[in-house]
């Protein structure tokens, strides 16, 4: 008989053992390293102008061209990076935190409560989340702090259900059943016993949580909601690129390219961790 | 009797990618005439689903099937798909253990039979229909015409198992294989399903292999019984013959873990000591040895038996046996 | 402990109930084991939830010595809980499977007592001792045991603070027959050990029979018949226990596993929704009147040495001339 090793270190190992696990694990690796690191492996100072090359082609100097200022396209971009992966894992932490305690109040307490906290999750997922973005974007302004709230508060309730079900399936497995018959209490049972098997498809959702804030940052800042100039993220870079589409399709390609590999690759990994967990002959 | 499917050297490995690959079932050679009833009887790791499954090639990668398997002359991993297709569908009837997850919850039972029936033979829908009413009335569902359009969650597990049986006879086959059919009923359906899978075998001169873990239920249905441990087959004979004077060690310890209502309750019962085997971890010589009270050091970790007659149609898979029998010069059984 | 007229109902809409468990009471004395048999649908689960508190009984009252547990506040439930503990079905469910055996053992200790880490790894690896593991598993996680080991783990769990109760919900019904021979001695041991009571749950008769001192038929949410295990299997009396017997398949006994009841064996036709439940599959109960119309009490036999739950209560060969008579 063979049950599902679910160990937090075996199932990330299982996961870089697929081969889309590998890829994606890679590309998210070079995207954080870049953006960290950017400072010494940017080609060159990011508002570094170099008016001889205005608008100029890619080419050596400049791998993905020279924008109106001739500052280095790609060096802008690593550093957009920094912003853009810094409101990404704020917002997913905030939204996970939320998410988690929302869902998990619901499931514990059950009665009245789940229904008017499911109902709330209800009516949040009913609004379109970039309608809702813009309207809280509006209202309350725009740095990577608010950005970081406002997109993880948008995202809590999905997160919210997910962890709710996820501990409804784990209340009624014998194991919890058993810890009540030991006589453990409820919050023991819920922190202590329960949340160790939910982390796998919880940290899933984190991972697409990344993904969509990528999405709705670039978004909100494409349409000058969001990161704002001097403050370059991937969207803003994209916003100002599209803008200057006459001039150079360079201007769009890097930051575009590099939004395209972020959110697939950090979509692929949630998949794989998902796949990974499903108890698959031979894998 | 003639002899109606013929498995030989049957091997099934479940490859790992890198590492060694896991032998599920070792070397299983086996002979179901044509109108006999043969038990295959073991405990988990024994590998006794996973032959039944190799038997209808139903098995995929990451499984590697070696060996023969011939129904009434033909070789079954000689056929391509389509050809084993048909021949799982006319000759072949399979009742499984889980008769919820085996029959499909959208669609009615009159029409999952008439399915089966259409897909193995020329039949018009009606004349497919009126068949498979008449099977639910002779499986015991009462009021066939109009049971034949309800769905299989308005059925009792004891009746879905009648529903699973009539589709499996539905295409006129030759070979039952019924995996753990009656391990999920209740002690009172699962005799009126036996009975009820009796009268239909007898009445069809159908052959089966029934695949059990419950001793019991193999006593009271099957002629022959064969006795798997650790993926290979450990003892061959009659029902009556294995029963009452069991060879192989294992056999005649299975034999005593039963407990039936005559078990003396001033006694601890005769347990075997240790695990299951681990597909994994496989002892050497004899996959028995380590739990076997008989083992001895040198031959039983060393060697592997393989089946040997001892007598007419008992065959054992243990070199103590075979020494005790060339000692003596003359059959035990 | 003591139940008394305990019974489970559930709405099934249209205003009409599903007697789970209907109006039943038992006695369990100290250092003897109690069994309850029954199929699906005879509420012998829904009695084991019951008493461990897991759901709450429509009526009834359940003693554990003088208390009645079901007037007990949330906090002093918890502490009863020391006394009173279940081993579960499913082996490896019955573990998280995120926890090492030490983890899961030492949940009750955790929780109960004041017993430091040290103090706490000593209990543990005596429990895995008690019940026949190697102290090395106690740093194993669920999957990396047999079915047997977990089972054994779960019973080691149970008995760490030395129950009063140990409820066994159909225990050996998940693991291969082997090792359930193992279990159930490994039970008996320890019974005579620690000098443990048992609630033993199963629907295998035989089972019920050989670890029973006592054992309780149960159909359809109520007691058919209760006696000793001497006298229930010597002189059964109730045509549900005939019938139960006869149907138990015998590697031993030529003629074993036959059906002995009447009806159709279709659930949605026999029920009845009055007088005796079992009337519709009864050799004798289909024909009379009183078995329509009335459902019998739960009265001592005839030699007072048992109790049925029966208008015509038959002994074994004059139910089998009852079932000959009806065609069977």
């Amino acid at each position: 008989m063979s049950t599902v090793k679910t160990g937090g270190t075996d199932l990330f190992r299982r996961v870089l053992k697929r081969p889309l696990g590998k890829i994606s694990f890679t590309f998210i690796s070079i995207l954080f390293i870049s953006a960290i690191f950017a400072n010494f492996a940017a080609p060159s100072d990011p508002n570094e102008l170099d008016t001889a090359n205005i608008f100029s082609k890619p080419s050596l100097e400049h791998l993905f061209g020279a924008d109106d200022l001739g500052r280095d396209v790609l060096s802008r971009v690593m550093h957009g990076g920094r912003i853009s992966l810094t409101i990404a894992l704020f917002a997913s932490a905030i939204a996970m935190i939320i998410g988690v305690l929302w869902g998990f109040l619901a499931a514990q307490i059950g009665g009245w409560v789940d229904e008017v906290l499911m109902r709330t999750v209800d009516a949040l997922l009913s609004i379109p989340i970039i309608l809702l973005a813009l309207i809280l974007v509006a209202a309350l302004g725009t740095n990577v702090a608010v950005l970081s709230i406002i997109i993880g508060t948008i995202l809590s309730p999905a997160t919210a259900r997910l962890a709710r079900s996820a501990v409804i399936g784990e209340l009624q497995l014998d194991y919890s059943q058993a810890a009540t018959v030991v006589g453990a209490s409820r919050l023991r049972i819920l922190f202590s016993e329960v949340l160790p098997n939910t982390a796998p498809v919880l940290m899933a959702r984190a991972v697409i949580c990344v993904a969509d804030t990528i999405i709705i940052e670039a978004s909100l800042s494409f349409v000058g909601l969001g990161i704002n100039p001097p403050d370059a993220s991937w969207g803003s870079l994209t916003r100002t690129g599209y803008e200057q589409l006459f001039n150079g399709y360079w201007l769009v390609l890097a930051p575009g390219l590099v939004i395209l590999l972020a959110i697939w690759s950090f979509n692929t990994l949630s998949d794989q961790i998902l796949e990974a967990l499903d108890p698959r002959s031979g894998k | 009797m003639t002899s109606l499917l013929n498995v030989k050297n049957l091997a099934v490995d479940i490859e790992l990618g890198k590492s060694e690959p896991l032998h599920a079932v070792r070397d299983v050679s086996f002979t179901v005439n044509k109108g006999e009833k043969l038990g295959l009887v073991g405990e988990s790791g024994s590998g006794k689903s996973l032959t039944a499954l190799a038997i209808m090639r139903l098995l995929h990668r990451p499984f590697r099937i070696s060996g023969s398997v011939s129904l009434d002359g033909q070789e079954l991993y000689s056929l391509n798909n389509k050809e084993m297709a048909r021949v799982r569908s006319g000759q072949l009837g399979i009742i499984y253990q889980d008769p919820t997850s085996s029959l499909n919850p959208v669609f009615t039972v009159g029409e999952q039979i008439i399915e089966a029936i259409q897909l193995s033979e020329k039949i018009s829908k009606a004349d497919a229909r009126t068949r498979a009413i008449d099977l639910l009335a002779e499986v015991g569902v009462k009021d066939a015409k109009t049971r034949a359009n309800n769905y299989p969650h308005q059925f009792s597990g004891g009746m879905r198992q009648r529903v699973m049986i009539a589709m499996a006879i539905s295409t006129n086959p030759k070979l039952l294989i019924a995996d753990e059919p009656t391990t999920a009923l209740d002690v009172t359906t699962q005799a009126r399903v036996m009975e009820l899978l009796s009268r239909i075998v007898e009445q069809r001169g159908l052959a089966v292999i029934l695949i059990t873990h419950d001793l019991g239920v193999a006593s009271q249905f099957c002629d022959r019984l064969s006795v798997m441990y650790g993926g290979k087959i450990v003892e061959n004979g009659s029902i009556k013959d294995v029963i009452s004077n069991p060879l192989h060690p294992y056999t005649k310890a299975l034999i005593n873990s039963v407990c039936t209502v005559d078990l003396d309750v001033t006694k601890p019962m005769i347990a075997i000591g240790g695990q299951p085997p681990v597909l994994s971890d496989l002892p050497t010589g004899c996959t028995f040895h380590p739990r076997c009270p008989s083992a001895n050091t040198t031959t039983c970790v060393s060697v592997t038996p393989s089946l040997e007659m001892i007598s007419a149609n008992r065959t054992v898979a243990c070199d103590l046996i075979k020494t005790e029998s060339h000692l003596k010069g003359i059959s035990i059984a | 402990m003591r139940v008394e007229n305990l019974s489970k109902h559930y709405d099934v809409g249209n205003k009409k109930k599903l007697k789970a468990v209907d109006d039943v009471s038992f006695v369990i004395n100290s250092g003897e084991t109690f069994g309850l048999v029954g199929e699906s649908g005879s509420g012998k689960s829904t009695i084991a939830k019951l008493i461990m508190r897991l759901e709450d009984p429509t009526a009834g009252r359940i003693y554990l010595g003088d208390t009645n547990l079901l007037e007990l506040n949330r906090k002093d439930l918890l502490d009863a809980r020391r006394d009173l503990q279940m081993v579960f079905q499913n082996p490896f469910d019955a573990l998280n499977r995120r926890k090492r055996v030490r983890d899961i053992i030492e949940l009750p200790l955790k929780v109960h007592t004041s017993l430091n880490e040290k103090e706490r790894e000593d209990r543990v690896i005596e429990l895995l001792e008690l019940v026949g593991l190697r102290p090395e598993m106690i740093e194993r996680f669920p999957h990396e045991m047999s079915g047997g080991q977990c089972q054994r783990v779960g019973i080691a769990r149970a008995i760490a603070l030395n129950p009063k109760i140990l409820i066994l919900d159909e225990s050996v019904s998940a693991v291969d027959v082997s090792i359930q021979a193992q279990i159930l001695n490994l039970l008996r041991e320890l019974q005579d050990k620690l000098h443990l009571t048992y609630l033993f749950i199963s629907h295998d008769l035989s089972i019920v029979r050989y670890m029973s001192h006592k054992i309780a038929v149960l159909y359809q949410g109520e007691i058919a018949e209760f006696g000793t295990r001497e006298h229930l299997f010597t002189n059964p009396l109730h045509p549900y226990t005939h019938t139960l017997m006869n149907s138990i398949p015998d590697p031993f006994h030529e003629k074993s596993g036959k059906v002995s009841e009447i009806g159709t064996g279709d659930e949605s036709i026999d029920k009845v929704s009055t007088g005796c439940a079992f009337r519709s599959r009864c050799a004798i109960g289909s024909q009379k009147e009183i078995c329509i119309s009335s459902n019998p009490d739960l009265t001592a036999s005839a030699s007072a040495h048992d109790l049925v739950a029966c208008h015509f209560p038959t002994t074994s060969s004059e139910y089998a001339e009852a079932l000959k008579s009806v065609g069977k």
